[in-house]
């Protein structure tokens, strides 16, 4: 039930303020499932107080409920049996005034006390955790009994006596309690009254000592008010046959038939009928509260959790990478097959800057930047195979990525010259990096990884075009 | 395909050029920092990766990591040469896929186009800061060719300066004109939201769906803001209360005693601050101890000595208009201190009435008794106050602009304002009178010491805590929405 889901994640809420429990299983599991937040966290709770062994402890409050209910069921019989026998006093004579306070007096008081409990508890504030209370008293109590023993019970125990004050339950709760067994305490006394009233004769009096009879007349009428709304008729005290004492009446009798059903009429209305509206105002009160009973979700404990749940979506993959060997050892042109000369290629520059130093632009037999169009390409590595030059510089971005285009451009490039090379042209003064020269460092050991890792290693690597200008010498 | 039904996840691929951010940007939409593979190294995902974006526990976005597209124009050209004719591009691009190289030279390739004519839409994302070259031009008429909607989304906008207006020309020139700027590792407030928006835009019959995730993102927003808020109002209400009872005669003898007092107080206070830190870390998805969110400063220790510093204390009583009387407390030579322990008895009768006037009355039976057993209480300054909460606000300004995928360092901790010139004219401003809101609603909370065993970041600390936790929370939210809404986009990358 939603009540029990929610005692749970209570538990374990306050079981993890001490310390965090081991859920990542737990939380993975609960991550799969097609649920709401809310839920989900609820589930979290459950299975992780399954795990503590709280699950079970909570059917045994269900067993609880049975023994309250034969608690309960024991205090009808005693109530009714005292009211009754409160009533039906001495012999086969009522004295009616007397009995009506007896049947209903006790109930009058106590059902005013719990009113008032009703009260403060709407209009005062909440207790704090250090004083005295009587969810305190009650989970020291509960943890004492041997099924709740155990390190872990208190908290579940302090978890529910919490949930109770926090929606202010316990007047309600209790109240039910007790007003469901004043209710069946004066069915069953009506019933006792009926029988007695139905198969024996009773003689229902009225003696006082101070009072007079027309205070008892005031007193039937007053009380009769009601009953006499329903049709009950009130009934006047006679004193016929009173014994006189200094000529005023002191004891009489009632007409019987009238006072009986009076009488009845009376438990019935201001007992029996207040008693069954409290308590089905008391089961509406808690049904209402048990609907609305629930996780607060924008608590940090359940937005951490949240969280970390959030980061355990799963990523799947859908497309593998599969092991493709794509042919390593590129076709390198023999030595003797080379001429002589130096070539420069700008690769992929598309800014308008030098990309190539003027010393290695004159003596290069071909000097070419190409943004990097199918068309250019192909030109280019035309001419190189035409050139066959002794060594190849190839200037590239250093901010760009170096990527597979890069790779098969420069793959093919390295078949049509001895001995090849990597510089990087300088980056366009216009860029607003944050840090121009970090970024472009960064970029050189990128672009050194790459090639050390693909089949291009033996092709030279320099910082910029100018560190390349001795070795481009060498080839002519 | 689910296309058409309308309860199936709305599909999104994530394509691009190798290295420009498309699992950064996953990882920012997932708030998952481990997913995927991110380094500066090209390539580094090879294959198609799925992850849900779930709502109310049923996939709402399916996302679908690609590999980056690196040889776009050697594609272009292969497909521009496939012999046969084709009534659309979308038929070549089939055509392709059903051919050898698709399974060869241009594998990862392939395993974009395939998934591009499997899904809703996609986002392409854009390093901006790179040159325009035809590599891009071919990458962006094959994803073209696909004929699905595609979202451009520019990133790196820190570092891109005038290149964005030329990747917009070229981007409206292959007729995308809904462009999106999303820095994966700065994302800007409600970009997540912004972006969700712009692709109901693309895809009107989605909308409904995606319209929810935009509801969903903005709840999740302000839950998560409101759960910091919330520990960082625990924090300085535990903080307020806080106290350490001394003996009288301790206080006035030697000197280490008082200290020692003192740092048991801090300690003490560092513990909880400590906890603190990471529950706010936690919230928002962050791992505490990940060496990407490097807070060092808070979580050694080291911040306790950044708290307590004259400099940041005279800083933070000026923003509370108290300085002078701060001035004179640090002038003592106790950074924390009780009215009446540094200053003169006048002041002291003052401030214990004024202190008696804001905090209530039910501490005085303590006072009392305190009094007579020779006992002082040592009690944080409100200037202190005022720099845990300036700092936690920080903090929390600071995790709100992150993305998940950040991997540069923030440095967020208690530091005085470095330019006092320019405090002073500022003085006066919005961010300070919401800082002595703070405080002043801090004030009954002096009243309230922590009861022996109660967790300062606990739900549920008793009605009175509770109720001032929400009170102290109300203007702690008002200082955050003031600081979020100021910070502009691009903020803490160190």
């Amino acid at each position: 039930m939603r009540w029990q889901l929610v005692w749970l994640a209570d538990a374990v809420r306050l079981a993890e303020e001490a310390g965090p429990l081991d859920d990542s299983q737990t939380l993975t599991r609960v991550q799969r499932l097609p649920l709401s937040a809310r839920e989900k966290m609820l589930e979290r709770a459950w299975l992780l107080g399954h795990r503590l062994g709280w699950t079970s402890r909570l059917e045994r409050v269900r067993d609880g409920g049975w023994l309250m209910l034969l608690l309960a069921a024991g205090a009808v019989v005693a109530l009714a049996n005292g009211l009754l026998f409160s009533v039906l006093t001495e012999g086969r004579s009522i004295n009616a005034a007397s009995g009506f306070v007896s049947a209903l007096g006790f109930h009058g008081v106590s059902l005013f006390f719990w009113l008032i409990s009703i009260a403060l508890v709407r209009y005062q504030r909440r207790p704090e955790p250090g004083g005295l209370s009587i969810g305190r008293w009650l989970t020291a109590a509960v943890t004492r009994l041997p099924a709740w023993r155990g390190p872990q019970t208190a908290a579940l125990v302090q978890a529910g006596t919490r949930l109770v004050a926090r929606e202010r339950l316990s007047p309600w709760a209790f109240g039910l309690l007790s007003h469901l067994v004043w209710t069946f305490g004066f069915a069953f006394m009506l019933v006792g009254l009926l029988f007695a009233f139905a198969f024996r004769e009773y003689q229902l009096t009225w003696e006082t000592t101070i009072l007079g009879p027309d205070w008892f007349a005031a007193f039937a009428r007053i009380t009769g008010y009601l009953p006499g709304l329903l049709g009950v008729p009130v009934p006047g005290p006679s004193t016929a046959g009173a014994v006189l004492s200094a000529g005023v009446a002191r004891t009489g009798a009632w007409p019987a038939r009238e006072a009986a059903i009076w009488l009845l009429a009376c438990v019935a209305l201001y007992g029996l009928l207040p008693r069954a509206l409290c308590a089905a105002w008391c089961a509406w009160v808690m049904h209402r509260a048990v609907r609305r009973l629930d996780i607060d979700l924008t608590d940090p404990y359940y937005q951490q959790l949240l969280a970390r749940m959030q980061a355990l979506e799963p990523a799947v993959v859908t497309d593998a990478e599969y092991p493709w060997t794509f042919h390593k050892g590129t076709a390198r042109l023999e030595s003797g097959a080379a001429h002589a000369g130096f070539a420069a290629v700008g690769f992929e520059l598309a800014c308008k800057g030098d990309w190539l130093p003027a010393s290695l632009a004159a003596m290069a037999v071909m000097a070419v930047r190409i943004a990097g169009t199918m068309p250019e390409q192909m030109q280019v590595q035309a001419q190189l195979a035409s050139l066959l030059p002794a060594r190849l510089l190839v200037v590239c971005d250093a901010q760009a990525s170096p990527d597979r285009g890069t790779l098969r451009f420069l793959r093919e490039a390295s078949s049509c010259a001895a001995q090849c090379a990597l510089a990087f042209a300088a980056p366009v003064a216009t860029i607003a990096y944050e840090d121009a020269s970090r970024q472009r460092r960064s970029g050189v050991d990128r672009w050194r990884d790459w090639l050390q890792d693909s089949d291009l290693a033996d092709w030279q690597c320099f910082e910029n075009a100018n560190a390349a200008e001795p070795w481009a010498i060498g080839a002519t | 395909m689910k296309r058409g039904s309308s309860k199936a996840a709305v599909e999104i691929a994530v394509v691009g050029h190798t290295n420009v951010g498309k699992t950064s940007l996953l990882r920012t939409l997932t708030r998952q920092q481990d997913f995927g593979d991110v380094s500066d190294r090209p390539g580094t995902t090879r294959h198609v990766e799925r992850i849900d974006l779930r709502v109310d526990g049923e996939p709402a976005v399916r996302f679908y990591d690609t590999p980056g597209l690196e040889d776009a124009v050697a594609l272009q050209h292969f497909l521009q040469t496939l012999p046969g004719e084709f009534d659309n591009p979308i038929e070549r691009v089939r055509s392709f896929l059903a051919g050898p190289e698709a399974g060869a030279a241009f594998d990862q390739e392939a395993k974009v186009l395939r998934k591009m004519l499997e899904v809703d839409a996609a986002i392409y994302v854009i390093d901006c800061r790179q040159e325009l070259l035809p590599k891009y031009r071919s990458e962006i008429a094959m994803l073209c060719a696909c004929a699905r909607p595609l979202m451009p989304v520019l990133n790196f906008m820190a570092a891109a300066g005038d290149r964005v207006r030329a990747w917009r020309e070229l981007l409206a020139g292959f007729n995308l004109h809904i462009v999106m700027e999303f820095d994966a590792v700065a994302p800007f407030m409600g970009a997540e939201g912004q972006l969700f928006h712009d692709l109901s835009v693309l895809l009107r019959e989605r909308q409904d769906q995606l319209q929810a995730v935009v509801a969903l993102l903005a709840r999740q927003g302000r839950e998560r803001r409101a759960a910091a808020v919330t520990l960082a109002a625990r924090l300085l209400v535990h903080a307020a209360g806080h106290r350490v009872a001394v003996a009288f005669s301790a206080l006035h003898s030697p000197e280490d005693r008082r200290a020692d007092a003192m740092h048991s107080l801090r300690q003490k206070l560092g513990q909880s601050m400590q906890a603190c830190v990471q529950a706010v870390l936690g919230v928002y998805g962050f791992r505490a101890d990940g060496a990407d969110v490097q807070l060092a400063s808070w979580t050694s220790g080291r911040w306790e000595d950044d708290l307590f510093h004259p400099q940041l204390l005279q800083d933070a009583g000026r923003k509370l208009g108290t300085g002078a009387a701060v001035g004179a407390a640090i002038g003592f030579g106790a950074d924390v201190a009780l009215a009446g322990m540094s200053l003169g008895a006048a002041t002291a009768l003052g401030a214990a009435l004024g202190g008696v006037a804001s905090q209530g009355w039910s501490q005085i039976p303590r006072k009392l008794r305190n009094k007579l057993q020779g006992i002082e209480e040592l009690t944080l300054e409100d200037a202190v106050l005022a720099a845990l909460a300036d700092s936690l606000l920080s903090l929390i300004t600071a995790l709100e602009q992150r993305g998940h995928a950040a991997t540069a360092r923030v440095d967020i901790s208690a530091k005085a304002s470095s330019d006092p010139v320019q405090a002073q004219e500022t003085a006066e401003n919005e961010e300070h009178r919401a800082l002595r809101q703070v405080v002043k609603a801090l004030g009954p909370a002096r009243g309230l010491a922590p009861s022996k065993g109660t967790k300062p970041l606990a739900s549920h600390q008793g009605a009175r805590r509770d109720a001032l936790i929400e009170q102290v929370a109300v203007p702690l939210l008002r200082a955050l929405q003031q600081r979020c809404d100021g910070v502009p986009n691009h903020w803490g990358q160190a």
